[in-house]
Formats: C-alpha cells, structure tokens, sequence
C-alpha cells in the first residue's frame, strides 16, 4: 500500500499497477477531498498518491497539467479538474448508488447549486489570508450562508440524504471553524441555524466522517500553510 | 411568431404557453449563444425572448437571477448557466445527436477541454475593453491561441465533425475579427495555420451558419457596446 506521506520533487514514481485506479491529492485539499468523497461514498477501489504541492515531482506535473489536485489516472489516462472527476466518477461506478440525479433536469439544477457555491471560495481564502478587504468578505460569506440556508428544503440539500450538493459544498464548510478561530468569523447557530444543523449532520455522515480532519488539524495545517512552510504530511507518525 | 427585438424593461412579459421551451437570450451574446447552437443543431422546437441586457425587464429578473442570457423556461422551471443548459438539453432530447459523448470517460475530457478552452475570455475580455490596446492581454490571448492550435488533432475536437466542445468554444473564435478590427489583433493563418483552418470549417458548418453574423455586424455591436449604449437589435429593420 501506498505511504500517505506526500511525495515531493525528485521523489520516485510509484509504480502504478494496470488497471488500478490511482487518485493524486493532498490530504487537506479542499477540492481534493471532493473526490474522496466520492470515491468513499461509492466504495471504489483505488489507491491515493498525496502530492506535496510546494514542491510538486516532476512525474505528477507530467499528469496533471498545472500540477493541479485532485487528478486520477488510469492505464496512463488522467483526468483533472474536482467537479469533472466526481461526475466521472458517478457516472462510471456504482450506478445504483448515484450522487446525480438521473433525471436531466434534476441534475442541472444540482449542478447550478454547486456552481453557485463557488461564490464562497473567494470570501473564504480573503478572510483566511487575512487579505484586504475583511469586512466586505465577511458580510459576502455572510450574505453566502443565508442565501444556502434558504436553499436547504430537507435534512440535506439531497432531502433524506446527502447527494452530489451536499458533497460537492461540504468541504468549504468543513474548514468554516478554522475561520472562526483565525478570523474571527462568526459561524454560529443563532444567525445561521439551519446551515448549522445541516452542518451537524454532516459530520455526523459515514461517507464525510470517513474523509474529514478535525478543527485543529485544520488551524495546524492552515498555519503551516500561511507561514510559508505547509505542512502535508500533519498528524503522519 | 415572438419577435426578435429585444424586451426592454417595462415591458409585458410575451405569454409562455404550456410545455414550450422558451430561450432567453441576447442575439449577440456569446454565452447565449452556445444554448442557441445546440438548440439548432439538435432541431429542437424552442421560442426565442431576447432581451435588453441595460434595462431588463422585472420579468426577467424574477425568472433569472441577476438577470442573466441564457436562461431557458418550461412550465415554470427556469435553468441558468450556459454550460449547465447545453448538458441539459443534449441529455433531454433527440438522444441519438449527442454532443457529448456517452462514454463517461471521454465526456470527462470534453468537459476538461472546454474548461481550459475559456481561458480565453480574461484576455478576450480585458483586450477589447482596453482602449489603446492592453499589450498584456494581446500577449496572453496569443498565449493562448498558441496552446490550442497544439491542442486540435482532427478536422474538430470532436474528430470528422463538431462536438461539444468545437460548439461551445466557437462563439469567442466567430469574434476574433472584432479584436482584429478594433485593437489590431492579429490571428493569421501564417501564425495559427490549425485554428484558421478550424475557423473556416467552423464558418461553413450548418449549425453555425444558422446563427452565426458577420464580423460587420459583431464590430458594430461591440462599438455600440463600448460606447455605452449597446444596441441589441442591429440588423432588425
């Protein structure tokens, strides 16, 4: 089995057996773990390469242009980009268990949730950096937040349970304790409580619990990472 | 029959019978116009609103958040996002046209290549905005013409005929003789001899020809654009 340690520049390739699916990430990429959620949820079989980023080997950039994670490979074959990678990945195993709705409409309007999503990214690193501009990207993420919050119908955004939304947002939503503590962010039952609740049970879930870091983790790796100096490879040995 | 000039604000929103697709949209929009080639490529019966993108209608608004082309409607459902509408439509009907290919695996990669393939709008962007020629811009947008011309193996991405990406990249490329014309770009066919070619096969397919306007016509609504009052309904009587 593969080391989880990250594999840095000069690092030897790991031979990759045929026909294995091999999935390149890093363990606190939040767009990584997009499709570990996936491939967690669906039980598919395949092994994980964590790459350092800083850093990146010359055989992952010769993969994923742009030395970008996630990025999966198959007989020689990659495929990047977070989104495409999970809807490849629905697609293509388990087609009981679908994260994406079968019917075409249904999932275009999955597919706008998620991107519309994206909207909190920006906010999300100004307020993490402490950047400029930290009053208008918390009254954004703010505004973000509400606006999820009346999106929410159900237990998930997918009703009983959660689907490809619920997956493909949590990550983002993962680290929002790691706001609260570094930029004092407030993340709180009182003004957000349905976006709180969904939250709980999210990390109550099989699938995310099986994939997600805790909060100190989080500030650990978040500091390393605003130092200059990330440190991947956090809580290994 | 609805008529092609645009709906201002103010205006009654024209009644929408049941069950019929209606596209909302801006003759000139690019984005819009990759819903209307896979509309008539995949001859699918559709009414057409165009929109005055300056002063939208109420109506608009109400059905398309933030006001945004294209937008389609049926039965009370509206879907926004050019890329999600053009997944939608090619899934939901005439599935023995596809655009996009069946095998999940190479959908993948369509999808990859047009995620890449809008690199183009920053530079495209930020050219034709600048008013004596934004020289960083003319230099990324070369950048990456350069890219693509490595990129294109066959007649057209999708090999002996268009596919999804050849449709959804092309809007940008029937618009290169703007930036010729008004910022002095040059894409010639001594220096991008595949694109050109591409271009010229493009021009004279069916689909494209059907909607497609002149670089006239796209110079005179980009000046109209830039001046500040866009005018929408250039060539209607």
């Amino acid at each position: 089995m593969v080391t989880e340690k990250s594999f840095t520049a000069g690092s030897e390739f790991p031979a990759l057996a045929k026909g294995t699916l091999r999935h390149y990430s890093m363990r606190f990429c939040p767009y990584a773990q997009r499709s570990r959620l996936v491939l967690a949820y669906k039980k598919i079989p395949h092994e994980l390469v964590n790459v350092d980023l800083k850093d990146k080997p010359d055989w992952f950039l010769a993969r994923s242009a742009q030395g970008k994670v996630p990025c999966i490979e198959v007989d020689g074959k990659c495929l990047v980009e977070s989104l495409i990678i999970s809807e490849y990945l629905d697609e293509a195993y388990e087609p009981k268990n679908a994260l994406f709705s079968n019917d075409p409409w249904k999932k275009a309007e999955q597919k706008i949730l998620i991107e519309q999503s994206t909207e909190m990214t920006g906010p999300f690193y100004t307020l993490l950096r402490n950047s400029e501009g930290q009053k208008e990207a918390t009254e954004k993420l703010a505004n973000f937040l509400r606006k999820y919050e009346k999106n929410l119908k159900g237990d998930f955004f997918g009703g009983d349970h959660p689907d490809a939304v619920d997956y493909m947002i949590w990550p983002w939503f993962e680290r929002l304790g790691v706001l609260s503590e570094q930029a004092s962010f407030d993340f709180s039952a009182t003004e957000f409580p349905l976006i709180t609740a969904w939250w709980n049970r999210m990390a109550a879930d099989e699938t995310v619990k099986a994939t997600m870091f805790d909060q100190s983790t989080h500030t650990a790796f978040v500091r390393s990472f605003l130092a200059g100096k990330p440190n991947y490879d956090i809580g290994l040995d | 029959m609805l008529t092609e000039k645009s709906f201002s604000a103010g205006s009654a929103c024209p009644r929408l019978e049941k069950g019929t697709l209606r596209h909302y949209s801006m003759r000139f929009c690019p984005f819009a116009q990759r819903s209307r080639l896979v509309l008539v490529h995949k001859k699918i019966p559709h009414e057409t609103v165009n929109v005055d993108l300056k002063q939208k209608p109420d109506w608009l608004l109400a059905k398309s958040p933030k006001g945004k082309v294209p937008c389609i409607e049926i039965n009370g459902k509206t879907m926004i996002e050019s890329l999600v509408i053009c997944e939608y439509l090619d899934e939901a009907y005439e599935p023995k046209n596809l655009l996009f290919s069946k095998d999940p695996w190479k959908k993948a990669e369509q999808k990859i290549l047009i995620e890449q393939s809008s690199e183009i709008l920053g530079p495209f962007y930020s050219l034709l905005r600048s008013n004596d020629g934004d020289k960083e811009a003319a230099e990324k947008l070369r950048d990456f013409l350069h890219r693509f011309e490595k990129n294109l193996k066959g007649d057209f991405y999708g090999g002996d005929h268009p596919d999804a990406v050849d449709y959804m990249i092309w809007p940008w490329y029937e618009r290169l003789g703007v930036l010729s014309e008004l910022r002095d770009f040059d894409f010639s066919e001594t220096e991008f001899p595949h694109l050109t070619g591409w271009c010229k096969r493009m021009a004279s397919d069916e689909t494209v020809k059907a909607i497609m306007f002149d670089d006239k016509t796209h110079v005179a609504y980009a000046s109209s654009s830039l001046n500040g009052t866009p005018n929408y309904d250039i060539g209607l009587d």
